[in-house]
């Protein structure tokens, strides 16, 4: 039944953007103020947040002009009907599997420290790792269409809880740490290596735009709704939600402060205190929403890599035991790291391997493709977009 | 005693399948052997023999409960048994038939029949038989007349403001219900029969032209599927055609209000009414539905809001409540303001279970109490309520066993789960109560956090009739939100809901 | 079902089986309401503390619930905490000395109020003792600190109805400092970590102890960006330095025109703000304080027919803005004068208007030999009264 599902499974540019914002929005939020500051020694994270911005924007953009000529199968399909690039198709399959686990591993590894530190102190992080592998794979198990719809159901929540931490600190906020605007060491801002890490996502327009559905139900072409417009707005409001956390926490907790605690989202909600007292205490609220969304960037992680390496080297096996079999992989590797401060330097490297590993499959994509667009063209209705995970 | 009444009772065989003959006979003697044996061997049938105009013999089986017997009495056998005229030939059997169909029974529903099975169908839902001799036919005669309860307001859905009436057991009844409200001929009605010995008759409602054509044959489908003894409710029905077993959310919705019926009806919905229930099957629906109740739409737009906030708010409580004070009072006491967090643990002091068992035995007891409650008649039942929450808890307070704050979690929890419409939802949060329940005795806020996922996780991809049961959420539906936490103007409802899909778009036009 | 279902399923039952790790019942927990971090006695007064050789004095002041709630007169019998007092060379390892006395455990979630000694902050300790209620993650942010003239310890014995608990009641008592211009506003702990994080020189609101019977939440200890103590700011000079600081929300000024006592009136501030201009063009940039306030006559004793005059109120204007200059004049020289430190925040200042100049001056901006000793700083204050509440003039 999943399989039929998946097969028919369309959806609109719109959740294909929340998807992805939410697929981004991670482990990131609690610690990308702390890492802007460690890149720049002053507040100028924000130009490197928005040059990061618009580099995604560039690789959404290309990664859309290859889609388009691929219509409605994903490159992975097409890679896998064409004979003599089976090679690639698995290459890369495998490539994306070794890169989704290894982030996998670091996102769950980040959540059970921050559990840890903030609710759970005694409880094992193996055991609290458990529990969101057991949640991952259940979500697996859903296939796209319950990927793409824990997204969005995930996502206002995510939002509001955002809004509500951010409106409260206005009090607080002094805008006075910020200041001056523009002086001294812009240049160094530019040096966004190390803000990789924090856009990863966009890789997931690979995957899930051959699902975005070309023709509406009532027949109107979705090209009205101009898709692109709405990935790039997708990539502005990523920016904006980083922007706005890096703002606040340099304006309410100072900058200098930022650079010493590890996690200054959840120090930041700490800081809200209204009516006195009435509400002090939001921060379970920001933990709650954070684990949401790192269940929701894992679930995705998890999903991709097993559907990808499902369809590309067992399709004949179910795709349950896939992800299943990844879960337990995750377990063994999530803790090697020996401390957190290992975890958020792999954490790094992992940055650069996905988007090395991005920028050669989109040139693989590219280059394959202009050679074999006319068999493209040819026969876009054959193939079955949609994974195969069944239920 | 009951040895006699056993031997009584059990003194014919049992009945072979093929030991009567289905065919026929000319001769009426023989008829009636081959009928006695099939159905008069209860003792509520009723075999009236006479002769029609004092010439031919004839013979009638009714069923004693179903059929109203002095209707038969004065208009069928009276003219019968002093019809004057010269009767045709019994050679010409047609004619005959005509001649008494036309002539002389003066009733509305009168059919023939020519072979047993046919007419034995009717006979068991109530209908009269009437065999003449030299005639190969059955004549039947629509005399049912069933006991049926009035039109009561439905008490698992009481609206303030609202029409009264609800629907009753008696198929036809509901049906009129609907008809009087939806005057389109466009109104689809499609009887049938289900079950394989109840034979019970049921009812497919939809609008043409508004009701997806895929939809209705889906229902349609499943429906005939069902290969059972007997659907003794429509929730048999419904347990038997959802989309999801394993699930515990109710994936169609259940209404005794014919006016919920229709404007389902006038949503795209299809509608199954089963005879013998006022319980009428809604579907399809996602998880917004049971939040809705009629009333929403019939008072203005503002309250319509607000008491649509304040049910999600409800569930919420009603899912949350008593697993977010176990986290919070065993795990995270740190996330409870001062004040709060002193006189909580002030009023624990001595109670000599952990919160988990607290609350747990609470919940326990309210529920025992909520099942009690509804047990007893309806007076005691009700006073069970109120005397045995305020009793037990008073006591447990008082003992020592709970603390004071528990029983404002506990009736809390309990008011919030009364205020969703949907009954069976509100057992549903219960059940996964617990569930949250004991993930927070284990893990705090973050199990809490876990067994939330799992239950969306599963609603994300659950579905009712091809409907993500999360839309509009999930997928996200724009135009469904204006009726979703806020109810927007009766005006902006320009658009039927985009779930279910539906043939016809446009609900109303406003011009200005 | 299958194999993998059932695994599955085992896996799921697992909460069952977990003992639960972390569960502690919110009754079989002792809140920590108010801290207070003294010197063991051992410490000699005039001697450096020696790190990890001298031991420290916690006192914590631990909530009773049970005799917080019920009301009734049992309950006003008995004070509802206890305080423990323990010593050890740190914090935490004072901490873990209590589980051996206590039944039950401490929870620092709700601590409300740091009390730290004068004598232990004289002698630099004050980023060391800190640094558990920082960095633990049961600690709060928004905890407040207060630097005690006095016996610590003895303060948190000292319980002032209707508050009995004397951390809450230290809370709101600091928060009345809207009122009193010789208040200084609440300090977090949070904002103190910010000020040595960025290296910047702060104020600590006092909490004077008196002999036992009861405190008094007034003036301010000094401390510089590197968390050494400076020395006292007075009552006195607390209202200099609130007034610098566009501070004074509902404070008040008594005083009299032209110094006759006998023309005794009140002025309350309704609305302050203040504005520092930074003139750079010099060799050392001067500054100018201009402080602007709004308020209303509360009391006068001025029996004069034309106390409601214009010119009358333009007269206790007068005076009112020369005693605001007067005070922060005086403040100001304490500052520049004596303890060669800048707390007024002109640095800052300095910083958002001519970033390349900070740069240079930044890092010898304190001390006897820095800038700001020899700094070029005017004060003008404009007062408007603007009504006499509801009455016009004395009888």
């Amino acid at each position: 039944m999943k399989d039929q599902s998946a097969a028919h499974y369309t959806m609109s540019p719109l959740e294909l953007s929340i998807t992805h914002i939410s697929f981004t929005i991670s482990a990131g939020i609690l610690t990308v103020p702390r890492a802007l500051v460690y890149i720049l020694e002053s507040s100028f994270g924000w130009i490197s947040v928005i040059t990061c911005g618009v580099i995604v924007c560039l690789y959404i953009w290309l990664i859309f002009l290859l889609q388009k000529k691929l219509g409605n199968e994903g490159l992975f399909d097409y890679l896998k009907r064409i004979g003599r690039l089976k090679w690639a198709g698995k290459l890369f399959s495998l490539l994306f599997f070794l890169y989704f686990l290894a982030f996998f591993c670091i996102e769950g590894r980040i959540l059970a420290r921050v559990v840890q530190i903030y609710l759970l102190d005694q409880t094992p992080a193996e055991v609290i790792f458990l529990f969101m592998v057991l949640a991952t794979t259940y979500a697996c198990s859903k296939g796209v269409e319950g990927i793409v719809h824990i997204s969005l159901m995930y996502f206002p929540f995510v939002l509001s809880v955002l809004a509500i931490v951010v409106l409260l600190n206005i009090g607080n906020f002094q805008v006075n740490e910020l200041r001056p605007f523009v002086a001294g060491d812009v240049m160094e801002s530019f040096n966004i290596l190390r803000m990789f890490y924090f856009f990863l996502g966009f890789e997931i327009f690979f995957f899930f735009q051959k699902y975005v559905n070309p023709v509406e139900a009532d027949g109107r072409k979705q090209k009205k709704l101009k898709p692109l417009r709405t990935y790039i707005l997708g990539v502005g409001s990523i920016v904006f939600i980083y922007g706005m956390i890096v703002v606040f926490s340099y304006g309410v907790l100072s900058v200098e402060a930022t650079k010493v605690m590890p996690f200054p989202t959840v120090e930041l909600s700490k800081e809200v205190e209204v009516l006195e007292g009435l509400i002090e205490r939001v921060e379970p609220l920001i933990i709650v929403m954070w684990i949401m969304t790192i269940f929701n960037t894992m679930a995705i992680l998890h999903f991709l890599a097993a559907d990808t390496f499902h369809a590309q080297w067992l399709p004949g096996k179910n795709a349950n035991t896939i992800a299943f079999t990844f879960g337990l992989l995750s377990f063994m590797f999530a803790f090697y790291p020996e401390s957190l401060t290992e975890t958020l330097y792999m954490s790094e490297w992992i940055g650069y391997g996905g988007w090395i590993v991005v920028t050669l499959f989109l040139a693989l994509g590219f280059l394959t493709i202009r050679k074999n667009s006319r068999s493209t063209r040819g026969t876009p209705a054959d193939t079955k977009p949609g994974g195969e995970v069944s239920g | 005693m009951f040895k006699k009444l056993f031997r009584k009772l059990n003194q014919d065989p049992v009945r072979q399948r093929d030991e009567y003959n289905i065919e026929l006979s000319e001769n009426i003697e023989e008829t009636k052997e081959t009928l006695d044996k099939i159905i008069a061997e209860s003792d509520d049938v009723i075999v009236r023999e006479f002769n029609i105009a004092r010439k031919r013999k004839a013979v009638m089986y009714v069923l004693d409960s179903l059929a109203d017997m002095q209707a038969l009495e004065q208009n069928i056998i009276r003219p019968l048994m002093y019809y004057r005229e010269e009767l045709p030939s019994i050679k010409n059997e047609d004619a005959f038939i005509d001649a008494l169909l036309e002539d002389t029974i003066m009733f509305n529903e009168v059919e023939t029949a020519d072979n047993l099975d046919e007419a034995i169908l009717g006979f068991m839902s109530g209908q009269a038989l009437l065999a003449i001799d030299g005639v190969q036919t059955f004549v039947i005669i629509d005399a049912r007349q069933f006991e049926q309860r009035g039109l009561e307001e439905p008490p698992s859905e009481m609206l303030v403001r609202g029409p009264r009436d609800g629907f009753n057991e008696v198929l036809h009844t509901n049906i009129g219900l609907i008809r009087r409200r939806v005057r389109d001929p466009n109104f689809v009605l499609q009887f049938g029969q289900i079950g394989r010995r109840s034979k019970r008759d049921f009812a497919i409602m939809y609008i043409k032209g508004i009701a997806d054509p895929k939809l209705v044959d889906e229902v349609r489908y499943r429906v005939s599927c069902i290969d059972t003894d007997d659907t003794e409710e429509s929730g048999n029905i419904e347990q038997l055609i959802e989309d999801n077993v394993m699930s515990p959310f109710p994936q169609v919705l259940r209404s005794e209000r014919p006016d919920k019926t229709v404007s389902s009806l006038m949503n795209g919905g299809v509608a199954i009414s089963l005879d013998g229930t006022p319980f009428t099957i809604l579907t399809p629906i996602t998880l917004q539905f049971l939040f809705k109740s009629p009333e929403d739409n019939y008072d203005r737009w503002q309250i319509g809001t607000l008491i649509r906030l304040l049910r999600y708010v409800a569930a919420f409580i009603a899912l949350f409540l008593p697993a977010i004070y176990i986290a919070m009072v065993s795990f995270h006491q740190g996330m409870i303001p001062t004040l709060l967090a002193l006189s909580i643990s002030g009023t624990r002091e001595g109670v000599p279970f952990p919160s988990f068992i607290e609350a747990f035995a609470m919940e326990f007891t309210l529920e025992l109490l909520r099942e009690a409650g509804v047990r007893l008649p309806t007076p005691i039942g009700q006073t069970i309520g109120i005397v045995g929450g305020l009793v037990i808890g008073d006591a447990a307070v008082r003992a020592g066993v709970v603390s004071p704050i528990m029983i404002i979690v506990v009736a809390l929890t309990a008011i919030s789960s009364f205020a969703i419409p949907s009954y069976n939802v509100s057992i549903t949060f219960r059940m996964l109560r617990f569930g949250l329940m004991i993930l927070a005795a284990g893990f705090g806020l973050y199990g809490i956090v876990i067994g939330f996922i799992f239950i969306t996780v599963h609603l994300a991809s659950l579905k009712s009739f091809g409907n993500y049961y999360m839309s509009p959420f999930a997928p996200f539906r724009l135009r469904d939100w204006g009726d979703l936490l806020f109810r927007a103007p009766l005006s902006g409802h320009k658009k039927r809901p985009q779930v279910p899909n539906t043939y016809d778009d446009q609900k109303s036009n406003w011009t200005k | 079902m299958d194999k993998r279902k059932r695994v599955l399923a085992l896996l799921l039952m697992l909460p069952l089986l977990v003992s639960c790790w972390d569960r502690t019942e919110i009754e079989e927990v002792g809140f920590v309401i108010a801290a207070s971090v003294t010197s063991a006695e051992s410490v000699k007064e005039d001697e450096e503390f020696d790190v990890g050789e001298d031991k420290l004095a916690l006192t914590y002041q631990v909530a009773i619930p049970a005799r917080m709630v019920g009301g009734g007169e049992e309950a006003q019998d008995e004070r509802p905490f206890l305080t423990v007092k323990t010593t050890e060379r740190s914090n935490f390892g004072a901490n873990r000395n209590l589980p051996s006395r206590r039944p039950r455990l401490m929870n620092y979630e709700h601590l409300k109020v740091v009390l730290l000694e004068e004598e232990l902050v004289e002698k630099n300790m004050l980023k060391y003792v800190l640094d558990f209620f920082i960095r633990d993650h049961e600690m709060r942010r928004n905890t407040e600190v207060f630097i005690v003239d006095g016996d610590a310890s003895m303060v948190l014995n000292d319980d002032r109805l209707p508050d009995p608990l004397t951390g809450m009641s230290i809370m709101s008592t600091a928060e009345n400092e809207t009122r009193d211009l010789a208040m200084l506003e609440p300090r977090t702990i949070s904002y103190v970590t910010n000020a040595l994080l960025n290296n910047s020189n702060f104020v600590v609101p006092r909490l004077i102890e008196r002999e036992n019977t009861s405190y008094r939440v007034r003036g301010g200890a000094i401390f510089s960006g590197d968390g050494k103590f400076m020395g006292w700011l007075s009552d006195e000079m607390t209202i200099g330095l609130k007034l610098m600081e566009g501070n004074m929300k509902n404070g008040i000024v008594e005083t009299a025109i032209d110094d006759e006592q006998d023309k005794l009136f009140v002025f309350e501030t309704s609305r302050m703000s203040r504005n520092i201009e930074v003139d750079t063009s010099g060799e050392t940039p001067s500054f100018h304080v201009s402080m602007k306030a709004e308020g209303t006559l509360v009391e006068s004793w001025i029996e004069d027919e034309e106390a409601v005059s214009p010119a009358f109120i333009n007269e206790m204007e007068e005076s009112v803005e020369s005693y605001m200059v007067d005070q922060a004049e005086k403040t100001d020289a304490f500052l520049q004068e004596d303890l060669y430190l800048d707390i007024l925040g002109l640095v800052e200042e300095l910083r958002i208007q001519d970033h390349e100049l900070w740069r240079q001056l930044k890092d010898d901006w304190d001390g006897p030999e820095g800038v700001f000793r020899g700094l070029d700083i005017t004060i003008s204050a404009d007062v408007k009264i603007r009504h006499f509440m509801t009455k016009e003039r004395v009888f």
